[in-house]
């Protein structure tokens, strides 16, 4: 199943960003990666991360780089 | 000994919170949000979860939650953070040195001016007082939920409609009345500040700053927050921009068990619990004619203290005799010595009694013949 990264702003972003998602039924999991700025943390879908980027900003989530 | 000093730091701490501290340091250890592997994920889900409980206590967002070392630290972050070169703010005359010292740092080091708005019996009149106050330079107002002397609750919403009205930064020390008395962001406040190891039944060595995000504020300390690694300027997202450096895990994740405490519990539970054991010290101490009390206790709306003296003796004296007798409560000034010298009490301070959930009237009924066994021997 093909997944994607996407970068948020911070771990709490990323967890508050996950359990938005899994309380809409999308499978989303916290990650370490890297941004241009550095360390940052983000969430790994197996979703359209353009539909998850605007599910989130809908909580005012917003979303940083997507990544395969 | 039996401990009546609850408003310095609450004593026993709940079962749950002791087990949140214990698995903290046992499952936990991993340093939280820096590194991605397993048990550092894991310790960083357990902080965010207490961040989210304290966050819905407090109405606010979870991001804006952000874990300090204290209230004292908070309201540093808070007051230091908004005042810029030649503003002006505005407290209360009740404040504690937490509030003040970092106002008095600010007058030194940056310029500001402050002014004191005094309380009075009737809130419409302090309210009054706090807009008197204000001048076109104000930046901020700040003071206390409940007095940390006299109890005096402060009617913060009136303060914060004024505040709203004049687009000033309300900012609201919680360290006595959070986790007994209601406070929410959406009373009107900006920022509010509070203990963690008081009302909210946490470890000490734990605080909270919980803002609105309205207010920019700048950093009292800057490093490493785990985001944003390559730019060497703070991170401007919250709670990033206020967490530098490793936070207190076992501390923040026991404060989310001692809010889930608290909540389990109830607000009025909580506080008619302690006021029934306050009323009870003040008509008893009241009847005997070598013990000073000062204030109003029955008539008004406090919070859960009571200053008092015994005619004769020295506040120190006097928690040391108490001491002596199996009974923990503070003398002195309690780091508030305007309040002292608004109650008439600048010469010897105050004993100060604070009871928690867990004090008993059979307990409370023990003080009071010990005070009643002092006096006895003074005479």
């Amino acid at each position: 199943m093909k997944s994607y990264f996407i970068n948020l702003a911070s771990y709490t972003e990323a967890n508050r960003a996950a359990r938005y998602l899994r309380s809409i039924k999308i499978n989303a999991e916290v990650e370490k990666g890297a941004s241009g700025g550095g360390c940052s943390y983000g969430i790994r879908v197996y979703e359209n991360p353009e539909r998850v980027c605007r599910l989130l900003s809908a909580v005012n989530i917003r979303c940083g780089k997507i990544k395969n | 000994m039996v401990y009546f000093d609850n408003a310095a730091t609450t004593f026993p701490k709940p079962h749950s919170v002791i087990s949140a501290m214990t698995g903290a340091l046992m499952e936990y250890g991993a340093n939280p949000g820096r590194a991605g592997h397993r048990m550092s994920m894991k310790t960083a889900e357990a902080v965010f979860e207490a961040r989210e409980k304290c966050a819905d206590f407090f109405g606010a967002e979870t991001e804006n939650t952000v874990f300090t070392l204290n209230c004292t630290h908070a309201l540093n972050m808070a007051i230091k953070g908004i005042l810029k070169n030649g503003d002006h703010i505005v407290c209360s005359d009740i404040e504690h040195n937490a509030v003040l010292r970092p106002i008095y740092a600010c007058s030194k080091e940056k310029g500001i001016t402050y002014s004191f708005a005094q309380t009075y019996d009737d809130d419409n009149l302090t309210a009054e007082a706090f807009e008197r106050n204000i001048n076109r330079r104000t930046r901020a107002v700040v003071c206390t939920l409940a007095g940390n002397v006299t109890g005096k609750i402060l009617p913060v919403k009136k303060i914060a409609e004024i505040c709203r009205r004049r687009n000033i930064c309300f900012i609201v020390d919680a360290a006595q009345g959070a986790g007994v008395l209601p406070i929410k962001l959406a009373d009107g406040i900006n920022i509010i500040c509070a203990a963690g190891h008081k009302g909210l039944y946490g470890p000490m060595g734990t605080g909270l700053m919980i803002t609105d995000g309205k207010y920019r504020l700048s950093t009292l300390v800057e490093g490493g927050t785990g985001s944003a690694s390559k730019e060497l300027s703070q991170p401007e997202f919250l709670p990033d921009r206020f967490e530098s450096g490793t936070i207190n895990t076992a501390g923040a994740i026991s404060l989310g068990a001692g809010v889930d405490f608290v909540r389990s519990k109830g607000l009025d539970v909580i506080y008619n619990h302690e006021m029934r054991l306050c009323r009870r010290f003040y008509v008893e101490l009241s009847k005997n004619p070598d013990v000073v009390l000062y204030t109003d206790y029955l008539n008004e709306r406090y919070a859960p203290v009571i200053p008092f003296n015994i005619r004769g003796l020295g506040s120190e004296e006097t928690a040391q005799k108490l001491s002596s007798a199996g009974y923990c409560l503070r003398g002195g000034f309690q780091c508030a010595y305007p309040v002292h010298k608004k109650i008439g009490t600048h010469e010897t301070g105050a004993v100060r009694f604070s009871p928690s959930v867990f004090s008993t009237m059979s307990e409370t009924n023990g003080l009071i013949r010990a005070i009643s066994r002092i006096t006895a021997d003074v005479l």
